[in-house]
């Protein structure tokens, strides 16, 4: 596996890139943006879900009017990502900390897809304007909410340990 | 001018200190990376609203106000780490071309975010806000970004 990243990595597009002064921080700039959108629109929901943020406003509002932001923050994230991790594949393969990270963005989507499928069956109860704190609904959002919040911070965390482990 | 400004803050018994583990260099920057994330999505989401992208079942009046606390918390966490970071630093950073741009753009930012925020709070309930209103809520995301893009650039310049 270490050998073929190694090829990977030694394609002409990947060496041209990393040899280039402006494009490596070009990409690695709208990955960071890329993480505002995404990371941070998905806090700002995840935060009303735990019911620390927004408490005037109703789950539906909140989860609905930011989705479409944050999913294309997503994809944006995904391609920059993938791109620089195969521009220096290699590195990457052996470093533990990027396989943490990856453990736990993927743990954060399969929290994503429950809070869906929870959001689907619920979604009459979630539009109500005030939380009834203990009922089972808000208590279930509440916990995927913190739950991706804790997540995708230790993954921003890790991601900047990349610089030094 | 500010060379003997920037000497005296990295000689500072603060910037020892700072200086001497690489625990709190990493511990601060990630506090300053959180914080500016979350300012920029704070920031991002308001801009939605303003121009009427997302969001629309909230009075804008109302749901600017609910991030304001928010708003200032993280711009709060993100300037002092940053701080925190320039100090032991300082005569590097403060010649480095990018961070004077940081500043400028972040002050900028700052200054006309105030301003989004406080015609956004005069707005009736039910109101939406006008070209100007949403014309400066763009401007201000993009001074956002621009500070944003030049902090990345700082270790590239």
């Amino acid at each position: 596996m270490y050998e073929f990243f190694l090829q990977i990595e030694s394609l002409p597009v990947f060496a041209a890139f990393n040899e280039s002064l402006f494009v490596y921080p070009i990409i690695l700039g709208i990955h960071v943006l890329g993480i505002a959108f995404a990371v941070g629109l998905l806090g700002i929901v995840d935060l009303r879900l735990a019911n620390l943020l927004l408490q005037d406003h109703t789950q539906r509002e909140v989860v609905s009017g930011l989705r479409p932001w944050f999913i294309g923050g997503f994809v944006a994230v995904l391609l920059t990502g993938l791109f620089l991790f195969l521009a220096q594949a290699s590195i990457y393969y052996t470093s533990w900390v990027f396989w943490g990270k990856i453990v736990l963005i993927v743990l954060a989507g399969l929290n994503a897809l429950y809070f869906e499928i929870h959001y689907r069956r619920n979604e009459e109860a979630l539009s109500r304007p005030h939380s009834p704190g203990r009922s089972r609904p808000f208590l279930s959002a509440r916990a995927s909410g913190l739950t991706s919040l804790g997540f995708w911070v230790v993954a921003i965390v890790l991601g900047r340990l990349l610089a030094y482990f | 001018m500010f060379d003997s400004l920037f000497n005296a803050l990295q000689q500072s018994a603060l910037a020892q200190l700072l200086d001497g583990s690489r625990y709190i260099a990493i511990t601060v920057q990630i506090f300053h990376i959180l914080g500016f994330v979350f300012l920029l999505a704070i920031v991002l989401a308001l801009a939605l609203r303003v121009q009427r992208l997302a969001l629309l079942g909230s009075p804008v009046a109302s749901f600017v106000g609910s991030l304001q606390r928010a708003y200032q918390a993280s711009l709060g966490v993100s300037i002092a780490a940053g701080v925190l970071l320039f100090i032991p630093r300082a005569i590097a950073y403060g010649n480095n071309p990018a961070m004077f741009y940081k500043v400028v753009f972040l002050i900028l930012a700052v200054l006309v975010q105030a301003f989004v925020h406080r015609k956004t709070h005069a707005l009736a309930v039910e109101e939406e806000a006008g070209v100007v209103l949403r014309a400066t809520s763009w401007f201000a995301l993009l001074l956002w970004f621009a500070a944003g893009g030049a902090g990345r650039a700082i270790g590239f310049v």
